[in-house]
């Protein structure tokens, strides 16, 4: 728990209406700082927050982005929803599988990429669509594939 | 009509459920009334101690109410929960139309999906909600052929497992963790399909309560590591009792078999313990099994100890104790009375007592103590009095008045040798007798009666083996100065007999020992004596 | 009823500019013009004209937004303003767009919404997946703080607020009312009983107002322009410019703002250019996926709330307006298959009958996907569909709803197509895509 940690975790109990609320924003700060968070780090957390550690399981495992175990350095987030789907998202999908040499929810070996999907994401009007950390992608050719990874260390 | 009687009147709402008339409390929900007056409206997730979430579905019910806008009556379009609706005046309400059965009859299927359908190895079969609930509400079949989710066995607690594979998601353990021991141990990760219930590694349910969470388990899932694979359910008769473990009186059931104790359950009491029991009772059934116990009448008799028969003590005993105030004369006797005794004894053996010697002196015993109360966040407490009785003791003791002393005073009392006889007794699950009387060296008569071995009963004169309390019938008065009976679960041992049976003999009562018989006397003695026993729960809530 | 191309956009009104972005274009542009308007009127008056525009709210319930504003209590001390930008719905992205290409129009409507509800703290609660539009707003928010414009004694009147960003962390059912505040008080996004409402009892136990962006937005334009201009649009039970999303088999998807009542061959053969290839329809979701799937033949309809129910054409009202098209080469058995795992994935898991039977539901999409799907599969998910939402009062939330439309749909409508690809899959023994 950094200092820098504290901070943040001050400034959120004074911006959002409960203790509890701090929780969320939280466990979003901790997997920017450490990539994912710990068993550690949920009992530091649910120490600096005044909850019992369970609690902070609770809301820790309920939500499809954070993490309780490591992740590559990068994640990249292809769209499964409807729209991508029937406008090529699966061979797109697929492409990643075959480039990455993971399968979906695995990291490659050198720790680079994570690769997830998620349901629809809201950018149907660029199927098939994909954010890599915090870029959106859409529609993505998978001739553009290799240009678009290269651009992550 | 008076002010206060208008008032009851308000309390409570007239309506209907199915063709009765109903009086429901203003405040419940429709869930409870139908309770209170025995229409079983199945349900898991709602528990008259812990808050409402209405999340199983399963107690789903049709309804009339009030149009907002026109006033009339009319069938409300949604199925309302009835745990979660509260009670109003006028209306209707229907809990076997074709539409609340087929909704039953879903989350019945719908539970049983991915349930491993374990019954045979299963804790919960004979008293499980989900066998209970599927035979009433539900069906023969399940229609998934698809494979089953499995989650896992685990270790939760000191006394706890979890059976992860048979929850089904009532979140009561959750709840209770949160509202009512307070310790927040326990809860649900992950969402949908996959959710499972879960602790902290290193943190697990370690506290006091943890044994009510395998009370409130409507399944197999939370199971009593004391109670694993011990007993077929069925088998098992119930004694309504009351804990000895503190002076909280907790109320309890005591489950046994053939004279064979099951397991201890919490039983309702609104004025003690609520729905809950602490761990430290709860287990407390292996002071039974002990092998430490003390199992036969002995006399010493030149030099030799002798067994005595049962039918024999009251006969023994008394010409021992004349004996003694013969050759010793008046006033020399002490008798040490125990707060793990039931009023009924106490009253009994100080009455036994001074009837060989009028001028005997009574002494309370040593109350073992903890530092403090223990209180949990719904303010369930453990009390640092370690003993039942203590208040019944003390009560007693006084309105018998004459000759008495403290344990200190008949420490100096001895030593100055101005008591040479001692009647002991005992009933603690510890070490208190040993600690306490360790300074007691040879006097001219050592009777002991105790429940345990001890250094004292090594060297008694007479011993006089105790019952544990569920061995006998009685009464304690609790912290709350509640005179609560408990009825006997199980017959002693081989050998043994309720202590009141030669008690009583011994001041000319006849026949087989009835406690009841003693509290009128105690009635006459403490005023206000009058057992209560706490009102019986509405019928199918657990 | 207005042709189609005589329609100038106002909530996309911006739409082109790139630099609208920032707080001095917008305010070139006229931003901020219409706060200045509502700080001069009494909150409780622009709560009578947002009635009386009869607004009904966008984020896919279509409650009407001035009377969810009145069940807020009299002599209430506190309230807080929820700003829905969870956007999740499978083929919605109009809150998207604008957040992105006109934060400050977001925000505008949403101080003065907040001045009207006399909130003096705004969340909003924007969904994980929309970084650069979040970042778009933490801008505008920072901007908007320096000029004045939030914060305290705004523009001189008096009124206070101070508006956060809560982000989630990837679930759908942080897109219900009580989900969101659930989440926001950092526990277990499971939906609350109602009663009590959010409006009595909301976030950390206070009067609380959740509305969608894209309703918000349509408040500053009711007082800009009044609650007579808002009926002159749409229809006389859903008044007003919506903005639609098309998507899937279409030449040009995006957003298109048009009066509510456009007819939804419209929106997809005139703004979104109609099918590619210039192929025939096979089925065409009207207001995102929980709304349910029409054929062909059902597509010839207004988009207005009261054009989709489930006695005229099987569905689950207008939802967000999200249209989804897809081409006669679609397979059904896959959109199946991605409706029971999109809702199975989401289902929080609360009430029995979502959780098993979106589970349920799942399970036996992926069987049939590999080739061992059957026809009774088929009877029992229609079976199922009655039970687990459409017998509607069967979940505390709506996701159990939203899940049986569309799959009731699919295997009353397309029960042919599905019969048929599951036979071809058996016979080639596929394996799970």
């Amino acid at each position: 728990m950094t200092e820098g940690l504290r901070g943040r975790i001050a400034e959120f109990r004074r911006q959002y209406p409960t203790n509890q609320s701090a929780l969320l924003p939280t466990l979003l700060a901790v997997q920017e700082e450490a990539g994912y968070v710990s068993e550690r780090a949920v009992e530091e957390v649910a120490a600096a927050l005044e909850l019992a550690p369970a609690t902070v399981m609770d809301t820790l495992s309920f939500y499809s982005h954070l993490w309780r175990g490591p992740k590559g350095r990068h994640v990249v987030m292809v769209c499964r929803g409807l729209s991508c789907e029937v406008c090529g998202g699966e061979d797109l999908l697929g492409e990643l599988k075959r480039k990455l040499k993971i399968g979906e929810h695995e990291t490659t070996a050198d720790g680079r990429f994570t690769l997830i999907t998620e349901e629809c994401m809201g950018a149907c009007e660029k199927a098939p669509y994909m954010l890599v950390d915090g870029d959106g992608y859409g529609p993505v050719r998978k001739d553009e594939l290799d240009g678009i990874l290269s651009r992550y260390a | 009509m008076s002010g206060m009687m208008a008032e009851a009147q308000e309390q409570f709402v007239e309506f209907v459920i199915d063709d009765r008339t109903v009086q429901g409390r203003m405040g419940d929900s429709v869930l409870r009334t139908a309770l209170d007056h025995g229409i079983a409206i199945p349900y898991y997730c709602w528990h008259p101690g812990m808050s409402v979430v209405a999340s199983c579905r399963l107690c789903l019910v049709e309804m009339d109410d009030f149009d907002a806008k026109s006033g009339d009556l009319r069938r409300v379009p949604r199925l309302v929960p009835s745990c979660s609706t509260p009670v109003k005046r006028g209306i209707r309400v229907y809990t076997q139309t074709e539409k609340v059965k087929a909704s039953r009859a879903a989350v019945m299927e719908h539970l049983l999906l991915n349930h491993p359908l374990d019954c045979p190895v299963c804790d919960q079969a004979g008293e499980c909600w989900l066998q209970d609930y599927d035979y009433w509400h539900g069906s023969a079949h399940s229609r998934m052929i698809d494979p089953k989710t499995k989650q896992p066995k685990k270790d939760v607690g000191e006394h706890i497992l979890l059976y992860a594979d048979r929850c089904i998601l009532c979140s009561r353990c959750v709840r209770f963790c949160r509202e009512v021991s307070g310790g927040s141990e326990v809860a649900i990760v992950n969402r949908g399909h996959r959710c499972e219930i879960d602790v902290h590694p290193g943190c697990s349910l370690e506290d006091k309560m943890s044994g009510n969470v395998a009370d409130i388990c409507p399944v197999g899932a939370f199971l009593d590591k004391e109670f694993l694979f011990r007993e077929r359910v069925w088998y098992l008769q119930s004694a309504a009792s009351v804990c000895s473990g503190c002076a909280s009186g907790c109320t309890i059931w005591v489950d046994y078999r053939d004279e064979k104790i099951g397991r201890f359950r919490p039983r309702y009491n609104p004025e003690v313990n609520g729905y809950w029991m602490c761990d430290d009772g709860r287990y407390l059934w292996k002071q039974v099994y002990r092998d430490d116990r003390l199992m036969g009448f002995e006399f010493v008799e030149e030099g030799e100890r002798r067994a005595v028969k049962w039918d024999r003590v009251a006969e023994v005993l008394a010409e021992r104790l004349r004996e003694f105030v013969e050759g010793h004369g008046r006033g020399r006797l002490a008798a040490v009375l125990s707060p793990m005794m039931d009023c009924e004894t106490i009253y009994l053996a100080a009455t036994m007592v001074r009837s060989m010697d009028p001028e005997a002196v009574l002494v309370g015993g040593p109350e073992p103590r903890a530092e403090r109360n223990e209180v949990f966040r719904s303010g369930f407490t453990i009390n640092a009095e370690k003993a039942p009785n203590g208040r019944g003791l003390r009560m007693i003791l006084e309105k018998l008045g004459g000759p008495r002393m403290t344990v200190e005073a008949l420490r100096s009392a001895l030593a100055e040798g101005r008591i040479d006889g001692l009647w002991i007794s005992g009933g603690y699950f510890d070490d208190t007798i040993d600690r306490t009387f360790g300074f007691v060296e040879k006097p001219g008569l050592l009777a002991v009666h105790d429940t345990y071995a001890s250094s004292l009963s090594e060297r008694a004169d007479v011993v006089l083996p105790m019952t544990v309390w569920v061995e006998r019938e009685g009464s304690f008065i609790n912290a709350k100065n509640l005179v609560q009976p408990f009825r006997r679960a199980v017959i002693p041992p081989m050998g043994l007999v309720q202590d009141g049976q030669w008690l009583a003999a011994m001041v000319g009562q006849t026949g087989v020992y009835r406690a009841s018989v003693v509290r009128k006397e105690l009635a006459k003695l403490l005023d206000g004596f009058e057992a209560y026993e706490p009102p019986k729960l509405a019928k199918g809530i657990h | 009823m207005m042709s189609d191309s005589q329609y100038k956009p106002v909530l996309l009104r911006n739409r082109g500019v790139a630099e609208v972005r920032k707080l001095a274009v917008y305010r070139e542009r006229g931003g901020y013009k219409v706060l200045e308007k509502a700080l001069k009127s009494e909150p409780a008056a622009i709560v009578d004209q947002v009635r009386q525009s009869g607004l009904l709210g966008r984020g896919g319930a279509g409650f009407p937004t001035g009377l969810k504003w009145t069940f807020l209590p009299q002599g209430r001390t506190k309230t807080y303003l929820c700003v829905n930008a969870d956007e999740a719905e499978p083929g919605t992205f109009c809150n998207r767009v604008q957040m992105e290409s006109d934060p400050h129009q977001v925000l505008e409507g949403i101080i003065i919404s907040a001045y009207a509800v006399r909130a003096q703290r705004a969340y909003v609660y924007i969904r994980y997946e929309y970084p650069q539009q979040a970042a778009a707003l933490e801008s505008a928010i920072g901007e908007a703080r320096e000029a004045g414009l939030l914060g305290r004694n705004i523009l001189g009147s008096g009124f206070e607020l101070e508006v956060h960003l809560f982000r989630n962390a990837g679930a759908y059912i942080c897109g219900e009312e009580t989900g969101l505040l659930e989440s926001l008080e950092g526990k277990r996004p499971w939906p609350r009983i109602k009663p009590p409402y959010p409006a009595i009892r909301g976030l950390a136990g206070e009067p609380t107002i959740i509305n969608n962006v894209e309703t918000l937005t349509c408040v500053l334009h009711i007082v800009d322009r009044g609650a007579d201009w808002f009926r002159s649009l749409g229809t006389e039970r859903s008044p007003g410019p919506k903005l639609f999303c098309v998507s899937g088999h279409v030449k040009s998807p995006g957003v298109f703002e048009r009066p509510l009542g456009v007819n939804l061959k419209t929106l997809i053969y005139e703004c979104a250019g109609g099918v590619r290839e210039d192929r025939s329809i096979k089925a065409v979701i009207p207001g995102g996926i929980s709304t349910g799937f029409l054929t062909a033949d059902e597509i010839d309809v207004p988009m207005a709330f009261e054009s989709f129910t489930r006695e005229k054409n099987g569905c689950l009202g207008m939802g967000t307006g999200a249209v989804v098209v897809l081409d006669e080469t679609t397979d059904m058995l896959k959109v199946l298959h991605n409706t029971a795992r999109f809702f199975s994935s989401e289902s929080c898991g609360q009430c029995t009958q979502c959780r098993e039977g979106t589970g349920w539901m799942y399970k036996m999409a992926r069987r049939m996907l590999a080739g061992g799907g059957r026809s009774e599969d088929l009877d029992i998910i229609a079976e199922q569909t009655e039970r687990m939402g459409m017998m509607t009062g069967q979940s505390i939330c709506g996701l159990s709803d939203g899940a049986s439309y569309p799959l009731r749909t699919l295997v009353t409508k397309f029960r042919a197509e599905l019969e048929e690809r599951m036979e071809e899959r058996k016979a080639k023994g596929l394996a799970v895509a």
